[in-house]
Order: structure tokens, then C-alpha cells, then sequence
């Protein structure tokens, strides 16, 4: 009994050590080169803390999950996209992001480093930012780190390597762009939606520029926007935070601040005129895009109300669209994209017709069901579609890749974090009327209208 | 003392029998999702009649007896819930998934599943509705020479030894509702589940309500302790003639064939030899452009248009196959590659000889880097635990750390000679038989070829050709 009462001291006495050790484990206050700024807390339980290097400007996000998976999701999201390339210049973020995949100092290979740590890793380039991703075990997080860490300021640059993938882009360009009636439908959206802001040219870049561009804007815009001032990292699972923040100091610790002054795009004036455009596309079926121009991520309370307002039209599985329009056979497919950006940019429906349909029978469709789409928006209905859509973004909270992308992407569009998380309460909050009320703003606001119309030859791309 | 024993070993019976283990992720999330594994499926069925579970996971879609499929989803709505039922070879699992918000009444959400769960929709107009959809997707897919290749090289295979088949057109036009009827009877006598609840851990109470109300043959729901070992749910048999037949579908005026090759061992493999097989699996097919049957297939021969592979991950059916469709320019070239394979992996197991340990050792830890990273996510970590009840998988081969496997080239080389030497193999080609069956003699003379005429009835065909 007396060996029991010492094992059970013994075993609180280490519990308590381990406690005190995991608690100033979960949060450094801070390190050689970093601080804590921040605790935040955006759901009960669900924890995360905002380190801010000391001089250079990069900023770190460390969500340590105690799940024992031996995995870690490692983000990095640079604020830089095709909104900021000057006209004239543009495609050049996205052609950066093919560049960063090239060789670093130590690393001849990152392809196939990447794929011997088991990870999965991607990047993507959007109009605000460009983001890179890995997956991996633990145990590669300082790999992934000093690997990170190389690209941002120890890529090699060679002409033949922009030139190469210079050759790439021009390829992805006529695939997804030209020839995908998809990607040509967004291409031609956009260039007729606006008129002055960069969000005119989409991240794949003109033709004419990209054929004008040189190794030499590489090389600057490398410099510029590839700078730990201009970073948010995320690092989501089963670590330490402690060795996080040991290899953070040795990798990141000593890259030196860059400072440059942002371009900031021309506001675009608001749109007074109707914009339609009918568009011959090689293909078998019209598409319709509907777009107006939407508040940006900082207009927070309208942004949820479109935001909002946008899923009940046309989400694709349980918006109005879909019981007015698919159900009934008068369309095959609609879908939608208008989460907010950092400026007022497209928020967008889209409607794929049926096989030898007109474009002009497809909007006269849209056009007529959309008269009665506030009949149909009750209070029950607005209740189902919020709970829906909570349910499918709060699952994607699960993964550790999605809640790093999460925090690191709205880091550097908005500076907070938790955005997504913050966004989904406000939309829990939205009433019926506060739809009604964006309903109208909605319905009175200039539209962009594109139809593309399904024919043997296509028109020449905008 | 014997009578004794006997009602022990009934009270033990009785218990194990009622009770539903519930295997736990707590994350803070407030999403709970919940499932809920019986172990019935098609195994279980009699012959002929191996559609009546895949069809009840379709007819269970379509709403209860009181209200059709629209109304309940609108019901199920209003709690931001989604409900599915899937059927695999040896279970039947539903899934819930909902939103939590503390404000909401879940009873009515437990009445709504327990009703349907208790009484589905099994009317004739929906019966029809499926079993028409049903036939004109087999229909259609006879127009994929790939899957009328693939289903009757499986159907041969697997049909007599496993219990497991693909849907054949006759066996849907001749099911009954009753059938169906009946299926869901004997499912609802099943009273040992395997259960999953992934969400925050104040939950886990209106879990086990959930469960055992909606789900009344269970009379006790309890969570599952970590550390305890999962149970099978499944018992299967082995019994499989090792045969070598070449299945030739005469199918005239092709311009393009399909060539399959497939194999399979008869006897179930012990658990140490596991980690052997999913690496040796790993070398030869599944660590992509770098596996060693596609770098035969693709980088060595130029037949670099859909060349795939299968390595099936079941713990009891080591799979090997890998197939290709040639354009009849490249179908001698084709049979040449295909009898290199087959003679490497097979009659003089050279296959892995130019296997540098260095490259060997690179894959072994690719696979043991991938497996961690499908342990992610809580889903997927109880995705893997409910590989090893339903007995994908071992409980060594879950538990174990992935740094402490070990396999040598030797390790693999002797694992795929006993693999090899009790397997059944099969070929099979789509094709002119008046251009196929010469190079199938010349390069396989050992296999018996089997010719099934390409017609709409091709998989009744596959059974006449078993008999």
C-alpha cells in the first residue's frame, strides 16, 4: 500500500512536470529570433500562436496537434499574386511559382527530394497571393524548413531555367486557357468585368507579355516579392514547438529584411454599364457566367451577406439554381465562385447548358427562374443551407493541410488568421432579411454577362 | 461445473454479441461524425443473388416508408446532417454526419434515423426506378472493353474461392424487392458492430444515444480503449484450384486491345509476411513511375499509354497485376513485354535482379513515409482501424511503427517465390480471336485458353466458361 501511495506521488509528480513542460512547450515566448505575439483561440479547443521575427518580417503560425499522427502540413503563402504585376508584365507570379520548383543550393532535385520524404507538396498561384505546400512526416520538419527557407533566398536563377519554364507556362496557358472552354469562359469574364485594376488579367499572364518578359523581371520580381517581410508560414500537426522555433532561428533566423514599396493596383471605378458578350468556343455545350463586382475581404459584414447570398443561388448541390434549373432539365451544371479578395473582385455564377441548347435559352432560363428566387428564400431555408455549409468547412478544419492553408493564406491577405473561422460565425448571424437586402444590391449593381456559345471554330481569345 | 461453464460461456456469448464497440478521435471541431460497421455484405449472400446488399445501400437512399427520398433530406437538413449507407464484400456501414449546435433537440433527428433505419423506403416504384439505373449503367460499362476484361478476369478468380463478384446484368433482372426485404431483415438481426464517433469529446454521450436508439439490436454501447485489440468481424474461407487460363473475349474489328495479366495466392498469408507484401507490392507497382512492372512496361518497351497495375491491399488476397491496351500495330510488341513480365515474375523470378540496394532502400522508406502521412487525419486513422476489423489489414501492421519495418531485397525475392508457387494466374485479352489466338499460343502455350464470345450476356458467358 505504502509502495502504492509512493508510485502515485511519483506519477503525479511527473505528470505535473510533463504538464508544465507541454504548456511552455505549446507556447515559447520566444526564441533567438522570434516572439510570440499572439494566442489565438477561434474555436473552443482549437489553439494556435502567432510568432513574428524580430527583424526581418516573416511572420510564423504554429498549430501544434498532440494527435500522435508523425505528420506536419507546412505552409508557406507569399503576398504576391497576379494583382501585384504591373501592366504589361503580367504572368509573372505564376511563372515564379513553376521557378521555385527548380534548384536551391543544396537541394539539385526538389521533385524528387519531396517525393523520397513521402510527402505531398503543391503550390498554387491565385490573383492575391502564391501559396506552397508540403506534407510530411515530423521528422523531415527541419528538412522541410531548411528546404523552405533555400527557396526563398537561395534559388538558382540560370537563364536556361527561365527559359524552360517560360516554355512550360506557354503550354499550360494554351491547355487550360485557349483550348479549355472552362478556362476560357474566366479569361473572358475577367477581361471584360474590368477596366483598370491587375484583376483584369488572370494569374496565367497575356500571351504578348509572357512572350516580352526576360530573365532579368524574374530576377527582380524574385528579390522583390520573395522576401520574408512578404511571408506568413503555418505549420500545422504533430510537433514540437519548441524544435519548430530552434529550426525556425537557424533557417529563417538570419535572412535579412528586404524592403521594397508595394504596387498599389488602380482602383477600378464603379461599373455603370452592362457588359454581355456572346463568345463562339470549339465545344458541344453553352456555359453562362453571371458576375458583379463584390465587397472585399476587408468590408467584412457585406462580404458575409454575398458570400452568403452566392451559395444560396448556386451552390452546386443545394442552392436554388439546382432545384430550379437542373432538377427541372432546363440546365446541366451550375456552380459558383465569390469568396471574397483582398479588392472588390467577381463574385460569379456560372451555368452549363444542356447539349444543342442556345446561350440565349440558357440565360432566358436563368434570367426567368431568378424572379422568383425570393419566394423561395425562407427562414428554414437559410437555416439548412447555413448548417450545410458550416458542416463542410468545418470538416475541412480537420485536416492539418487545410487549417495550415487556412491561417497562413488569410495571414497574408488579411491579416488575421482566423478569418475563415471569424467568417463563418458572421455567416451564422445572417437573417433573412439582411439576404433580401443583398438581394437587391445584388440584382441592382452593373453585371458582366459572358455566354459562350458552343461552335466548330473559336473566337480569337480577348 | 459443465452447466456451469455453459452459461458462462452463454452470458459471454449474449455480451459480446449485443454490444457495439465505439472507436474514438476526439478533436475540437464541433463536427461529429459517427459510423457504424455491421459485418454483412456480399460475402454473406447466396449465390446469384449477390446484388441484394449493394442494392439496399441504393434503396436505403431513397427515404423511409413514410417519406420519400426529397422530404427526408430536407428533414435531415435542418440539422445540417448527412446520412449514408455503402456496402463493401464482408460489411455494411452507415455514416451520419452533423453540424453541432447546442440549441437543437437531436431527438428528432434520432427519431428520423431510427424510423428509417427500422422501415426504408421499399416501395415498387423505387425498387424499379434503381433496378432500371442499375442495368443501364451494366449495360453501358459492356461498352468498356477494360471492365468487361477486368469483371470476368476477377469473376473467375474470385467467384468460388471469396464470394466476392461484380454485379452481372442477370443477377440484377433477376432480384425481387422481397429480396431485398429480406436482406434488411437479417442485417437488422446482426448485434456486434464496429463503431467510429470522430468529433469533440462532450459528445461522445449523445453518441452512444444515437447508436443504440437508432440501432435498438445493440443493447450496450461502449467506448473502446485504445490499447485493446480490434476484433475481426469477418470469417472467410480459402479454397481456390491454382489454375493458368488465358480469357480470350473475341470481340472482331478492333483497332485497339486490352491485355491483362492478374494473379492471385490461394491461401491466406500469415501476418509476419505482410509487410513483405505491401512492399513488395510497393516495389513492383505501386510507387508509381518508379515501380518496377511500369519501367518495364513504359520506359523499357515504349508502351507508354495506359499501362496500370493493381496491388490489392487485402491482408488475405495477394493481387498482382498490371495490364495494358496496345494499338494493334504494338499488340506483337505487346505479347513479347507481357511474356518477359510473366516469365521474370513467374518461371525464372529475375525480376527484381537489377534492384540496387540503395534504390531499395529509398522505396522501403517512400512506403514508410506514405503510410504515416494516411494517418494524417483522425478520419483516416479511424479509416485504418476499420481496415483491421474488417480484416484489410493487420493489427501488427496498424500498431507497428513504420520505422521498425524492415525488408531486404531477399526478404521480398522469398516472399514473392511462395507468392508465386500457389497462385492462380490469369490472362486475358479483348480482341480479334483470329489475330489473338496465334500469339497467345506462341507466347503463353502453357495457359488453356478459354473463349468467351463478346456479347451483351458476357458476364452469364464468364459463368458457362467456370462450369
Amino acid at each position: 500500500m505504502r509502495v502504492l501511495k509512493v508510485k502515485h506521488f511519483y506519477l503525479i509528480f511527473l505528470w505535473t512536470l510533463f504538464s508544465c513542460a507541454s504548456l511552455k512547450d505549446s507556447a515559447p515566448k520566444s526564441s533567438e529570433f522570434f516572439e510570440l505575439k499572439k494566442v489565438h483561440e477561434p474555436l473552443n479547443g482549437l489553439k494556435f500562436f502567432e510568432y513574428a521575427h524580430k527583424d526581418n518580417g516573416l511572420q510564423v503560425f504554429l498549430i501544434p496537434k498532440n494527435d500522435q499522427s508523425n505528420a506536419v502540413a507546412y505552409v508557406t503563402a507569399y503576398n504576391v499574386g497576379s494583382r501585384d504585376e504591373e501592366k504589361g508584365r503580367t504572368g509573372l507570379a505564376h511563372l515564379f511559382e513553376h521557378m521555385m520548383f527548380r534548384e536551391t543550393k543544396s537541394y539539385a532535385e526538389p521533385f524528387r527530394t519531396l517525393s523520397e520524404w513521402g510527402g505531398s507538396f503543391n503550390a498554387y498561384t491565385s490573383q492575391d497571393q502564391t501559396v506552397y505546400q508540403e506534407m510530411a512526416p515530423s521528422h523531415y520538419l527541419e528538412k522541410i524548413i531548411h528546404f523552405e527557407s533555400e527557396r526563398m533566398h537561395l534559388l538558382k536563377i540560370t537563364p536556361e531555367i527561365y527559359q524552360t519554364e517560360k516554355g512550360a507556362v506557354i503550354s499550360e496557358r494554351k491547355m487550360r486557357t485557349e483550348d479549355s472552354p472552362t478556362g476560357r469562359l474566366f479569361w473572358e469574364l475577367y477581361q471584360h468585368a474590368f477596366d483598370s485594376h491587375s484583376y483584369k488579367t488572370l494569374p496565367i499572364g497575356r500571351q504578348e507579355d509572357l512572350d516580352r518578359s526576360s530573365f532579368q523581371d524574374a530576377l527582380d520580381f524574385y528579390k522583390k516579392h520573395y522576401s520574408p517581410g512578404n511571408a506568413s508560414i503555418a505549420i500545422a500537426g504533430d510537433f514540437k514547438s519548441s524544435s519548430a522555433l530552434k529550426y525556425l532561428d537557424l533557417h529563417y533566423g538570419k535572412i535579412p529584411a528586404v524592403h521594397f514599396k508595394k504596387i498599389v493596383p488602380p482602383k477600378e471605378n464603379n461599373q455603370k454599364r452592362q457588359r454581355r458578350k456572346v463568345i463562339n468556343v470549339k465545344g458541344e455545350t453553352p456555359i453562362l457566367a453571371d458576375a458583379i463586382l463584390a465587397p472585399s475581404l476587408r468590408e467584412k459584414e457585406l462580404a458575409a451577406k454575398e458570400l452568403l447570398l452566392c451559395i444560396m443561388i448556386a451552390d452546386s448541390d443545394i442552392g436554388y439554381l439546382q432545384s430550379a434549373l437542373i432538377e427541372k432539365g432546363l440546365a446541366k451544371s451550375v456552380g459558383s465562385s465569390c469568396y471574397p479578395n483582398k479588392d472588390p473582385n467577381l463574385s460569379i455564377i456560372f451555368i452549363s447548358g444542356l447539349k444543342n441548347q442556345s446561350p440565349q435559352s440558357l440565360e432566358k432560363n436563368y434570367t426567368k427562374v431568378m424572379n422568383s428566387f425570393e419566394s423561395w428564400l425562407t427562414d428554414d431555408r437559410i437555416e439548412k443551407i447555413k448548417l450545410y455549409f458550416s458542416a463542410s468547412q468545418l470538416s475541412s478544419l480537420r485536416s492539418p493541410m487545410k487549417l495550415a492553408l487556412d491561417v497562413a493564406t488569410n495571414s497574408e491577405l488579411i491579416g488575421n488568421p482566423s478569418y475563415g473561422i471569424e467568417m463563418l460565425n458572421r455567416l451564422k448571424e445572417l437573417k433573412k432579411s439582411d439576404l433580401i437586402e443583398q438581394l437587391q444590391t445584388w440584382k441592382n449593381k452593373a453585371r458582366t454577362k459572358i455566354l459562350l456559345n458552343p461552335s466548330k471554330k473559336s473566337d480569337p481569345l480577348s | 461445473m459443465k452447466s456451469f461453464y455453459n452459461l458462462l460461456s452463454l452470458f459471454f456469448t449474449f455480451s459480446a454479441f449485443s454490444i457495439v464497440e465505439i472507436d474514438t478521435e476526439f478533436d475540437p471541431v464541433p463536427l461529429i461524425e459517427i459510423s457504424v460497421t455491421i459485418p454483412m455484405g456480399t460475402f454473406h449472400e447466396t449465390p446469384h443473388k449477390k446484388v441484394a446488399a449493394n442494392f439496399f445501400a441504393d434503396i436505403f437512399d431513397y427515404g423511409s416508408n413514410q417519406i420519400d427520398r426529397k422530404a427526408f433530406k430536407e428533414k435531415l437538413a435542418a440539422f445540417g446532417a448527412t446520412q449514408s449507407l455503402s456496402s463493401g464484400p464482408y460489411y455494411t456501414q452507415w455514416s451520419l454526419e452533423f453540424p453541432f449546435i447546442q440549441e437543437k433537440n437531436y431527438q428528432e433527428l434520432i427519431d428520423l434515423l431510427k424510423e428509417h433505419w427500422e422501415s426504408p423506403r421499399f416501395k415498387v416504384k423505387e425498387f424499379e426506378l434503381i433496378k432500371k439505373q442499375k442495368l443501364s449503367g451494366l449495360h453501358s460499362s459492356l461498352e468498356s472493353d477494360y471492365s468487361t476484361l477486368s469483371s470476368s478476369l476477377r469473376k473467375i478468380l474470385l467467384l468460388k474461392s471469396f464470394g466476392i463478384h461484380s454485379a452481372n446484368i442477370e443477377d440484377y433482372e433477376r432480384l425481387r424487392l422481397e429480396d431485398i426485404v429480406e436482406h434488411h431483415a437479417k442485417l437488422k438481426k446482426i448485434d456486434s458492430a464496429w463503431a467510429s464517433y470522430l468529433g469533440p469529446k462532450e459528445q461522445i454521450v449523445l453518441t452512444k444515444k444515437i447508436i443504440l436508439e437508432v440501432f435498438p439490436q445493440f443493447k450496450k454501447a461502449a467506448v473502446r480503449k485504445r490499447k485493446k485489440v480490434l476484433k475481426s468481424l469477418s470469417k472467410k474461407e480459402f479454397k481456390m484450384k491454382p489454375i493458368k487460363n488465358f480469357i480470350l473475349i473475341d470481340k472482331a474489328g478492333q483497332n485497339q486491345n486490352i491485355i491483362e495479366l492478374y494473379m492471385i495466392r490461394d491461401a491466406p498469408l500469415k501476418k509476419e509476411q505482410e509487410i513483405n507484401r505491401q512492399f513488395s507490392h510497393h516495389v513492383l507497382t505501386d510507387s508509381g513511375l518508379d515501380a518496377v512492372v511500369y519501367e518495364e512496361l513504359r520506359g523499357k518497351s515504349g508502351l507508354a499509354y495506359s499501362v496500370s497495375s493493381v496491388g490489392d491491399k487485402s491482408l488475405e488476397r495477394a493481387v498482382l497485376g498490371f495490364l495494358s491496351n496496345p494499338q494493334q500495330k504494338k499488340q506483337k510488341k505487346t505479347f513479347e513485354v507481357f511474356e518477359k513480365l510473366y516469365r521474370k515474375l513467374y518461371l525464372d523470378k529475375s525480376m527484381l535482379d537489377d534492384l540496387k540496394a540503395t534504390q531499395l532502400e529509398q522505396k522501403l522508406t517512400s512506403m514508410k513515409n506514405a503510410y504515416i502521412l494516411q494517418n494524417a487525419t483522425p478520419s483516416s486513422r479511424l479509416a485504418l482501424r476499420r481496415a483491421v476489423v474488417t480484416d484489410q489489414i493487420s493489427q501488427d501492421y496498424l500498431e507497428k511503427s513504420p520505422q521498425k519495418w524492415k525488408s531486404s531485397l531477399e526478404d521480398i525475392k522469398n516472399f514473392m517465390a511462395s507468392f508465386q508457387n500457389k497462385s492462380s494466374i490469369l490472362l486475358g485479352a479483348v480482341g480479334d480471336k483470329k489475330n489473338l489466338a496465334p500469339l497467345i499460343q506462341k507466347h503463353f502455350p502453357e495457359f488453356k485458353i478459354i473463349t468467351i464470345p463478346y456479347k451483351k450476356s458476357i458476364h452469364e458467358a464468364t459463368y458457362s466458361s467456370l462450369k
